[in-house]
């Protein structure tokens, strides 16, 4: 009884491996199929959006084009074939802005099939809903806003991040009223890419939106971060004071968002005054020496009261920043000889400005 | 009595065996779902998106070099070739006997700058001198020459001098994609309730392929059958294995040449365990554990590409060696952390991830050497069956081979890099090979290196002599 | 100005913005030489090009060494860096090696592109 189970287990595990040799050559087939044509399709597009851009567009402009997509067999039947070539189109829209958006736009419209993104945004799978989104944004679907608006708070990530995308791009500065008030935490990625295309769409900050928002009392610690990048990203130097409070907040992430921003800003003194009161408030010591490190490529004199209080603590981190800090200045000699004595144990030795 | 004893013993196996079996079938399934998801995922986050913004997180790479004098130039260009906008490289030299300082000094017109205040979190070697490019076109590359201290010290202090968010840890003889970085930074980019404390990715063997100024120019199979068959053995590891374990969050290792982790984490842990030789694995734990005491939520997670290429070892020799350490690694970070065995306060990974490593990685050569044993002495006492042990044998094999051509066709269905029926030829005949030719010298070698640990026998890493891809390792 | 006689050459691995820029020049009167694989770049060949426009990102390349090639293997007027990578960082490291007449990110302005091109 065991000897025929096992015969027939054995005939049925040879059978599989015969089916998987099968499908591993056709696999590689197919896939050595799709290349080539990808490859074909990438080629003729390029040919054929340099020409639309540059070249006079005639009656059977966009005829001819679809002539040459359908040779290619970019066909309704071939879905892939059509999904690469929309990825293609979102790809090369990306890559110009004026007058050449509106034509890549154009074209999008006039080649079939239409209507294929709004389609997808009414399936069940999210990765569909997603794509969806995405190309009515890329393509400028303007018409879609409110329709995108419904899926911001999605329960996928993906659908959601697409939409709060697509809002920012047909919104611009308005959009902020809404992802200041996300349902769920957002993303380094969802936040660079809002930050991103605000900047890429509406590149001239708007102070009276902003102004809306940032005096809001009930923003989530996401909603602040997005802020405090768009305050960096456009350079706002009047509301820098409102990335400074940040350091105050109880939450790490926000912490680590304000001292990642103040980075790159250019800090007047009064800023860098500011962000020292905030330093003893901080609790975690590597932020602490964060931001003793934003004092860096600033005068020296001018921080040197700040830097006395630092170099008495017992924190090496810390007391090493400094150091670093200092090395290269005036000071450098002396903070050397005080980093030596607290080695030692010894006290500092006389005269020492620091 | 002895039937009874007989038929107990068979039991046993019989028992793991199924299981073992369940757990390959459970794996199957979910590197597929979680393949399928990666790929679904990678449309909405490209490369390009990523080259193309600003606000992403730094990466420093660090790759420790000893004795690489004759390739160390090309790895180091390969390395300074990767694409991301915001990356340093750290070459920290352990140490060499050889002129690779002298090399590198040479060739990328460096010079010295002081380190004295440079703050060094993690204890290691002394360092003896930190070296920058007066060339713009070097001047993300640093390098720090220390005392011998192993590999581990010298990935601690490429930590402890990186300034950046992230760190890679690599070595400086592997050939690693352009676009690595940036495919690998997606998960911390997309991370939101569970922190990311690590991501690791696919390695690849690059031997007899065609390497150019230490960019891969054309994959090609490897000549010698044992350093293909360890492309199979690379391929089922990575694409089933790691990939079910990270669809779970069960990832309990991320490959010492290829891995990702976020440096405030790597210095709360004190870096990398110099004491242990599998310190790669000896780290993902502890970085897991130390989550897992601070009760934060976070994730080990896995990126389903090759995008590391390394040379495996081609001669048994060598190849004992490696896999001896890697036991004694094993056995090392196990028994270190056994009082996280069935212990609820480490949740899922001390009630099942670390019982099933015990029993499943680090239990499986014994068990099987005993089934060798039981075998033997069945035989001579008469119980076999042996219509039955035959069919038995061959439906396991059956089994294996199916499972080495699931691995390989997710793997050509998934991925570009073995494209030519004859390249699949030869993997799928060193993978049918395996048991009679490969599986033996690994199991003696994993019970060479428990041995070693039971009877306390010093045994090291091992001193690398480079001549490019495809050298030998000798033991120091 | 009068363009016709003006040589220019396009380095880019997409496929996509090489013809588009290739078209650009072409439309304002320079002759365009347009290649997306660098290792077809002749380090032999001696030809001027009033003006090269360049990725900074190829295979097999690291960006900055990349540029000091192109200083060393090339003979050419201006230089212009057009990719789709963030060059924030390397602007400066990239302006030491050679003096680049302008960078530019995508999404690119090809309108205000060309507008400076003929302007020079």
């Amino acid at each position: 009884m065991i000897e025929k189970v096992l015969e027939i287990a054995v005939y049925l595990a040879f059978g599989f491996l015969l089916l998987l040799w099968g499908l591993t050559a056709y696999s590689m087939f197919r896939q050595k199929q799709f290349v080539l044509k990808k490859a074909k399709i990438k080629l003729l597009f390029a040919q054929l959006i340099s020409e639309h851009l540059y070249d006079e567009v005639s009656k059977t402009h966009f005829i001819e084009i679809q002539r040459l997509l359908q040779k290619e067999k970019v066909v309704e039947s071939r879905p892939k074939n059509v999904q690469y070539l929309i990825d293609l189109m979102i790809d090369v829209e990306n890559y110009f802005a004026g007058s050449q958006q509106e034509k890549i736009v154009l074209l999008y419209s006039q080649l079939p099939p239409y209507n294929v993104s709004y389609k997808k945004t009414l399936k069940k799978d999210w990765h569909i809903i997603a794509r969806g989104i995405r190309e009515l944004y890329e393509m400028d679907q303007r018409k879609y806003t409110k329709y995108i608006l419904r899926f911001r708070n999605h329960s996928n990530i993906f659908v959601r991040r697409e939409a709060q995308i697509g809002i920012v791009v047909f919104l611009g500065w308005k959009s902020l009223r809404f992802l200041a008030y996300l349902k769920y935490t957002v993303s380094l990625w969802q936040q660079i890419a809002i930050v991103e295309k605000l900047n890429i769409y509406y590149p001239v900050p708007n102070l009276v939106e902003l102004d809306k928002i940032l005096n809001q009392k009930d923003i989530p610690p996401s909603g602040k971060e997005i802020l405090m990048r768009i305050i960096r990203k456009f350079d706002i130097e009047e509301k820098i004071d409102y990335i400074i409070d940040q350091l105050e907040s109880e939450n790490y992430d926000l912490r680590e968002t304000a001292l990642f921003c103040l980075a790159s800003l250019d800090l007047n003194p009064q800023n860098l005054e500011r962000i020292q009161t905030f330093y003893e408030k901080v609790p975690d010591r590597f932020q602490k020496r964060q931001i003793l490190l934003l004092h860096r490529g600033y005068p020296v004199e001018e921080q040197l009261v700040f830097f006395k209080k630092v170099l008495k603590s017992n924190d090496e981190l810390h007391l090493k920043t400094v150091a670093n800090i200092l090395t290269g200045t005036v000071y450098e000699k002396e903070v050397d000889l005080l980093l030596q004595a607290r080695k030692q144990n010894l006290n500092a030795p006389p005269n020492l400005v620091l | 009595m002895n039937y009874w004893i007989y038929y107990f013993i068979s039991f046993f196996f019989f028992v793991y065996g199924v299981a073992l079996l369940g757990f390959y079938i459970g794996f199957f399934f979910l590197a597929k779902r979680a393949i399928h998801k990666s790929q679904r995922r990678e449309i909405f986050l490209k490369v390009e998106d990523i080259s193309n913004a600003t606000d992403v997180p730094s990466v420093t790479l660090v790759a420790p070099a000893y004795n690489e004098g004759r390739t160390i130039i090309s790895n180091v260009k390969s390395l300074l070739s990767i694409q991301y906008p915001f990356f340093e490289l750290i070459v920290v030299n352990d140490g060499s006997a050889d002129d690779s300082l002298e090399k590198l000094i040479q060739k990328f017109d460096l010079e010295q700058k002081p380190h004295k205040f440079n703050v060094q979190p993690i204890p290691t070697a002394e360092v003896r001198g930190v070296y920058i490019s007066r060339k713009p076109q070097y001047k993300q590359l640093t390098v720090i020459d220390k005392q011998n201290g192993g590999r581990a010290d010298a990935l601690n202090v490429g930590i402890n001098f990186a300034t950046t968010e992230l760190i890679l840890c690599t070595d400086a003889d592997c050939i690693i994609e352009q676009e690595a970085v940036l495919k690998l930074v997606r998960p911390y980019l997309e991370e939101v309730d569970e922190e990311v404390i690590g991501c690791g990715a696919g390695i690849g063997i690059a031997n007899d392929s065609v390497i150019k100024n230490g960019i891969l120019k054309e994959l090609k199979i490897p000549k010698k059958y044992l350093t293909r068959v360890q492309v199979v053995e690379y391929i089922r590891a990575f694409l089933l294995g790691r990939m079910a374990w990270s669809q779970i969050n069960g990832l309990l290792l991320i490959s010492g040449a290829f891995g990702l982790y976020p440096r405030n984490r790597l210095i709360e842990v004190g870096g990398l365990d110099t004491k242990t030789v599998g310190e790669d694995f000896e780290l993902c734990v502890r970085l897991r554990k130390h989550m897992e005491e601070q009760n934060i939520p976070y994730k080990v997670v896995y990126i389903p590409e090759t995008l590391c290429w390394t040379e495996s070892p081609s001669t048994f020799d060598i190849f004992v060696k490696q896999r001896d350490r890697w036991a004694r690694g094993l056995w090392e970070t196990l028994f270190n952390n056994k009082n996280m065995f069935f212990n609820p306060r480490y949740k899922s990974m001390g009630l099942l991830l670390f019982p099933f490593w015990f029993i499943f990685e680090f239990g499986a050569p014994i068990v099987e050497f005993l089934g060798i044993i039981c075998i033997v002495l069945f035989a001579v006492l008469g119980y076999i069956n042996w219509d039955v042990a035959v069919l038995l044998f061959l439906l396991v094999y059956l089994l294996g081979c199916i499972f080495s051509t699931l691995a390989i066709y997710l793997y050509v269905k998934n991925y570009p890099h073995y494209h030519k029926g004859k390249q699949i030829i030869g993997l799928l005949s060193a993978a049918y090979l395996e048991p009679f030719l490969f599986h033996p010298v690994m199991l003696f070698a994993q019970l060479k290196g428990y041995y070693k640990k039971l009877f306390k026998i010093e045994s090291g890493w091992g001193n690398m002599v480079r001549k490019g891809f495809g050298e030998e390792e000798k033991e120091g | 100005m009068n363009g016709k006689s003006k040589k220019s050459l396009v380095l880019q691995e997409d496929l996509l913005l090489l013809f588009v820029l290739k078209k650009m020049l072409e439309s304002i009167g320079y002759q365009c030489e347009a290649i997306d694989n660098i290792d077809l770049l002749n380090g032999e060949d001696k030809t001027h090009f009033d003006l090269v426009i360049t990725d900074v990102l190829f295979k097999g390349h690291a960006p900055l060494e990349f540029i000091s090639q192109i200083k060393d293997s090339l003979s050419f007027g201006k230089i212009y860096i057009v990719s789709d990578m963030e060059l924030s960082k390397l602007r400066k490291s990239i302006s030491n090696i050679q003096p680049i007449d302008g960078f530019y990110e995508t999404p690119i302005d090809l309108d205000k592109f060309k507008n400076n091109l003929l302007e020079q």
